[in-house]
């Protein structure tokens, strides 16, 4: 599955420890503007330099031209452009941009639940990801997730 | 009287500063701007708007949201 990540998802992702599964797991593009957010403009934080690896090793793939757009804007000419499932962000108003535009999207939490989904992960790893997670999302955001994650038998 | 290695001018500055990101991270709290149409505000990147909002707000998806996510990701699951 091909998806366009948006970059605060990308760096909570490197925090937490579970950009690996997903970049294993998934096709993971960027586009030029969240490359430079999360490592360009980062310098400096280990985390940047984490995803400048996954770069270098092509398992995240950073696509299009650089722009004057806002960062959402690239992300969205990017799954545009075809190939892509979804996009990936964990920003509201983003979201409700995506909405009202009937193009899908996963979030943080919800793209590590799609890992347990397909059995890439235990349980116990999804519920420990979450937990990460728990400083960087919403607290409404963390309980759907963990309520998702708690009543699911394989 | 200094603070902080901070004059007068410098500490109603960064009063200010707080002030700002306060109130910037409301905004963001309540989903009325991006990361980073907050970061134009501030004048700040990304990344240091990011940490901003990180220990202010943590993040803003709704419920509502999470799970028509989590809806599609149990789809593409299942599709799988």
């Amino acid at each position: 599955m091909k998806v366009v990540m948006d970059s605060d998802v990308l760096i909570k992702f490197t925090k937490t420890g579970c950009k690996e599964a997903i970049v294993s797991l998934l096709k993971v593009s960027i586009p030029v503007r969240v490359y430079n957010e999360t490592v360009t403009e980062s310098k400096g934080c280990l985390d940047a330099n984490r995803i400048q690896e996954n770069i270098d090793n092509r398992m995240i793939q950073v696509q299009g031209l650089p722009s004057s757009d806002k960062g959402e804007l690239e992300a969205l000419k990017l799954y545009k452009s075809g190939g892509f499932e979804l996009i990936v962000s964990d920003d509201r108003k983003f979201l409700n941009s995506l909405d009202r535009n009937g193009i899908p999207y996963l979030t943080s939490s919800s793209m590590v639940v799609y890992l347990l989904y397909n059995n890439k992960i235990s349980q116990e790893d999804t519920i420990k990801y979450i937990d990460n997670l728990k400083m960087y999302i919403s607290q409404r955001q963390y309980l759907a997730a963990m309520s998702e994650v708690l009543k699911w038998v394989k | 009287m200094r603070k902080n290695g901070l004059d007068e001018e410098g500490a109603v500055k960064r009063i200010i500063n707080l002030g700002i990101q306060d109130y910037v991270a409301d905004l963001y709290k309540d989903g009325e701007i991006s990361i980073r149409e907050a970061a134009e505000i501030l004048q700040l990147n990304f990344r240091q708007t990011f940490e901003i909002l990180e220990k202010k707000v943590g993040g803003n998806v709704e419920e509502e949201q999470e799970i028509r996510a989590l809806k599609l990701a149990k789809k593409l699951a299942d599709r799988s």
